[in-house]
């Protein structure tokens, strides 16, 4: 049954569309659609039997693993000079079989040249590549850094700032002062994910750009945590299964909010990212968080050497169920040939406490563990 | 607050160790800027140019030349200051969050003129040497 938010998205969509003028005929079609998709294929492997950012069959291990391996297509289509859809479906290696979803799929409705009403399933706008995160291909990386765009699931570790997609409406208003251009997105709906719903969503992106080589980026969001599912209690303990337990039903009707902070330099064969990220999940003091990380990458003709340091820090400080993770990743983009990138990464992963994204069932057999990795992306 | 702030800054001069001031020069070809020699605008600023063809703004309709060309590359590191790897890795992140499509492409510097002299609004670019009395110019980008 559709949620009264997906009802609220469905209908702002539906009045978007029937208040865009319908000029178009259907012999223009052909000119209105474009359609264009990209892949990554991605291999690792680490020195660790335990999956690392995710589950067994979708995490990264010493078996190795093409977990990451991705494809999209996006559909584009001007339906009219007031009005347009994007749409994209997304197919990603899970365990032996691919998953397939429709990743996102929204109107966007021209208010104003400096105001725009989006409405449908909108990629969640939180993190400077949140927007783009599966295209492979756009950015240095083989994936955004994990400790700030983690891809635990609901049953491990991360410190959850941001999420793959929302259903809602987004409000965008463009601020242009001579150089800078400021972009307001105000958005409200909520997301459902496994195992817990996130209702009365609603956030406020303010994005700071000069002359498309210097960014900002401060964001604030709140969520109300809903039909979060229990796993139940497991005698003989502190397992992890019990804090688990305690956490889950704690999170029930707890409000989960998140600030961040970004800035990014692109020009002159110079990258530079850094993001940072406080998480809170009402007052579960054990799921503080805060997550940030920096890239450094210069272009030189094809090449792109670039290196990343992240760290992860949850809990509250009494050790017990504590993470606190270091990750320095050293990567080389190569542009072999138009619209191909084969990318190389070497990263360390330092477990200063607790097992970080490992998860909490087992702990791994180092405290410091080694990842390879090798991967190509395209667009098309 | 103060150890909120400090948390901040902390990683990110962490990063900022790593930074180096490396720049790149080369020396390339003037590129012209052109529409239709009927057109209602007279002149762009290069901030106009960079905003118009990074589908920025609307206030004119683009059109590009063929990917991997000499005078798209040169035009884009002049106007953008992006080489062809950015910016297809800019416009990867502009299709595929949904939110711009890229210009219409014209093969060469002829298919150029040809495409602004049929749309009134349009805008495109061509190696300054290909200028001819059936456009008109609206910035040289040296």
């Amino acid at each position: 049954m559709p949620s009264k938010h997906n009802k609220l998205a469905l209908a702002t969509l539906t009045t978007c569309i029937a208040l865009s003028p319908l000029s178009t005929h259907a012999e223009n079609w052909s000119d209105k659609l474009k359609i264009s998709g990209f892949a990554s294929a991605n291999y690792h492997i680490t020195d660790e039997p335990l999956p690392y950012n995710g589950e067994a069959g979708k995490g990264h291990d010493d078996q190795g693993s093409f977990a990451g391996t991705r494809l999209g297509l996006n559909f584009n289509a001007e339906i009219n000079e007031k009005f347009k859809f994007a749409g994209q479906y997304f197919a990603t290696k899970e365990e032996s079989n691919y998953a397939t979803h429709v990743d996102w799929a929204f109107g966007t409705l021209k208010l104003t040249d400096s105001l725009n009403l989006r409405a449908g399933k909108l990629k969640f706008p939180v993190g400077l590549v949140n927007e783009y995160i599966d295209v492979g291909y756009a950015y240095p990386w083989m994936h955004a850094p994990a400790s700030f765009y983690s891809e635990a699931g609901p049953n491990l570790n991360g410190p959850q700032v941001t999420r793959e997609a929302f259903s809602g409406a987004s409000l965008l208003w463009a601020l242009e002062l001579g150089d800078w251009i400021t972009e307001f997105d105000l958005y409200f709906g909520e997301v459902n994910l496994e195992g817990t719903d996130v209702r009365k969503l609603k956030g406020l992106v303010v994005n700071i750009n000069w002359d498309e080589e210097l960014f900002f980026e401060l964001s604030t969001y709140e969520g109300n945590m809903q039909n979060v599912a229990v796993e139940g209690a497991v005698s003989g303990g502190s397992t992890w299964e019990n804090m688990l337990f305690l956490m889950q039903g704690n999170m029930e009707r707890a409000d989960h909010s998140v600030d961040s902070f970004g800035v990014k330099y692109d020009s002159n064969n110079i990258l530079f990212m850094y993001e940072y990220a406080d998480v809170t999940m009402g007052d579960i003091v054990p799921m503080q968080a805060t997550a940030w990380y920096g890239t450094l990458g210069y272009q030189a003709g094809k090449f792109m050497p670039h290196i990343t340091l992240e760290n992860y820090t949850q809990g509250d400080g009494s050790g017990q169920f504590d993470d606190d993770q270091d990750t320095v990743t050293v990567g080389l983009r190569w542009d072999y040939i138009s619209n191909v990138a084969i990318k190389f990464e070497l990263t360390q992963i330092k477990l200063n406490q607790g097992n970080g994204l490992f998860g909490y069932e087992d702990d791994p057999a180092d405290n410091t563990i080694n990842m390879f990795g090798v991967g190509i992306d395209t667009v098309f | 607050m103060m150890n909120k702030i400090i948390n901040i800054i902390k990683p990110l001069s962490l990063v900022i160790v790593y930074c180096s001031a490396l720049f790149s020069y080369s020396a390339l070809a003037d590129i012209a800027v052109i529409a239709s020699s009927g057109s209602a605008t007279s002149s762009l600023s290069a901030k106009d140019v960079k905003k118009i063809f990074l589908g920025k703004s609307t206030a004119m309709t683009p059109v590009d030349q063929a990917d991997g060309s000499a005078t798209r590359n040169t035009f884009y590191e002049k106007a953008a200051n992006k080489n062809e790897s950015q910016m297809k890795a800019y416009w990867s992140k502009m299709i595929f969050s949904g939110k711009a499509t890229p210009p219409e492409i014209a093969t060469d510097d002829a298919a150029v003129k040809a495409w602004v002299a049929s749309n009134k609004n349009g805008v495109g670019y061509i190696d300054s040497g290909s200028v001819d009395g059936s456009v008109k110019v609206l910035l040289t980008i040296k």
